[in-house]
């Protein structure tokens, strides 16, 4: 479950921003990535007090979301191109991926300074280190808050509205631009938790959020956007059937393989077998109606 | 030195290959399918699997990825295409008969592996198919119609969000 925990800030942030922009913001988990480097090179290399470093990398990460998100895909999102929208973010993983290995040479890198005790009071459980219980405690907390935020604020139903449709939020005077920067910094700020958590957890490489990015897609996909409690209870049944797969040798390859079934089948089941499945019975109660109107007859 | 460019060069015939038949698909027909690897990398296990089993898979794959073209929307195909590689990946990776994660060597005694010499001629013979196919599209009739019924195809749903 703990792999999920880490992973949960990720899929919120995703499930967030695709709501909003009515796409697949797979760019967005790369924030992660531009935090957790941030942090690294703040706090490790220029040697930054701890809260300043920390500061400085949630400020990277929800930047980085702002500039990408009004450089190039703002214009995608007001027009409604999902599909643009997708294969820009697919270029943006690269390129970002990319100058993060040039500035480390391809090496991968690990916190020391900012690495949280898994003694003393920090340490829960014989296995559990400080990072874990960061993990554990942020995904109700993060879940909890911004479902109570999306569904019982007034933000919140501004929120939804222009996410419905972003034409109607407009002509009724809602300010959509401000919500659309909100969201962006939330995204952002969610996604550099995610980083700098993972990052604490399993080391900095330039491709740590790439992977996670393709967990984060799949969850929201199969689950839904509108769901973010289901979300991050599913990116945690993510983590337990990876976990499930590489405690078993025969099953350990299919570790990675988990999130993309899931990807395929919850597509397979969403745009597939459930209109299907819709069209069969409405079929089937309108055959049953006509007969009933024949015998009436 | 002249195997390493013999290599080099029989890497960029394969992977050029490999771009045309994604180029006719994606950019050509209008597909978002970026997965042409998928078809390279199940095809390559024919010398350890069978050339029978292979076909089948195959033909399974491009059966679902057509039935799936019109349900899905574009940037789900897409991703569904990304998706149907890494799971494909990591399913016969836990195949030990294939060598698991690591793969396993060619043991076909036609193009010996790490013999670039012998499989020159081959990638050459795969290159230039691909290319007059390609021309042979563009320059023909057919080619006019694909290119007709890709503009006017507007309830195609993997194509138009």
């Amino acid at each position: 479950m703990l792999r999920g925990a880490y992973y949960a800030p990720i899929a919120l942030a995703f499930a967030l921003v695709a709501r909003h922009g009515r796409y697949l913001p797979l760019w967005l988990p790369e924030c992660g990535m531009v935090a957790a480097y941030a942090a690294y090179f703040s706090i490790e290399r220029a040697r930054f007090p701890l809260l300043l470093g920390m500061a400085v990398a949630v400020l990277a990460g929800s930047l980085s979301a702002l500039v990408a998100h009004y450089a190039l895909f703002a214009g995608h999102v007001a027009r409604s191109e999902p599909f643009a929208a997708l294969l820009r973010g697919i270029g943006v993983i690269v390129l970002l991926d990319n100058i993060a290995s040039l500035l480390t040479g391809g090496y991968a890198l690990a916190f020391s300074r900012l690495a949280i005790p898994s003694s003393g009071r920090f340490r829960m459980v014989h296995a559990l280190l400080g990072s874990d219980a960061l993990a554990l405690g942020c995904v109700p907390l993060l879940a909890g808050g911004l479902w109570a935020a999306v569904n019982h604020t007034r933000s919140g139903l501004q929120y939804r509205s222009v996410s419905a449709n972003r034409q109607v939020a407009t002509q009724y005077g809602l300010r959509v631009q401000r919500i659309d920067f909100i969201v962006v910094v939330m995204g952002g700020l969610l996604c550099a938790i995610g980083g700098i958590t993972n990052g604490l957890r399993y080391g900095l490489t330039a491709t740590m959020m790439s992977t996670t990015a393709l967990k984060a897609v799949a969850v929201v996909v199969a689950v839904g956007y509108d769901r973010l409690l289901t979300v991050a209870l599913g990116m945690l049944s993510i983590g337990v059937l990876e976990s499930l797969c590489q405690a078993r040798i025969r099953f350990s390859a299919f570790e990675d393989g988990v999130s993309y079934a899931a990807l395929a089948i919850g597509l397979v089941v969403h745009y597939v077998v459930w209109p299907w499945w819709r069209h069969w019975r409405e079929r089937r109660s309108w055959g049953a109606e006509k007969q009933l109107a024949e015998a009436r007859l | 030195m002249n195997f390493v460019w013999l290599d080099i060069a029989v890497r960029v015939l394969l992977s050029s290959t490999l771009v045309m038949a994604q180029a006719v698909l994606l950019n050509w027909l209008g597909v978002p399918f970026a997965a042409i690897t998928l078809f390279a990398g199940v095809a390559a296990y024919g010398a350890v699997a069978g050339v029978a089993p292979v076909i089948v898979a195959l033909a399974l794959l491009e059966a679902a990825f057509l039935l799936l073209v019109r349900p899905l929307p574009q940037d789900r195909y897409l991703l569904l295409s990304l998706a149907s590689l890494a799971l494909m990946r990591s399913a016969v990776g836990a195949v030990n008969r294939f060598g698991g994660q690591l793969g396993t060597a060619s043991v076909s005694t036609l193009i010996p592996a790490q013999h670039p010499t012998s499989a020159f001629p081959f990638a050459l013979a795969l290159f230039l198919a691909a290319f007059l196919l390609l021309l042979a599209l563009r320059h023909s009739q057919m080619g006019l119609a694909v290119d007709t019924a890709r503009i006017g195809a507007t309830d195609f749903c993997a194509k138009d969000q």
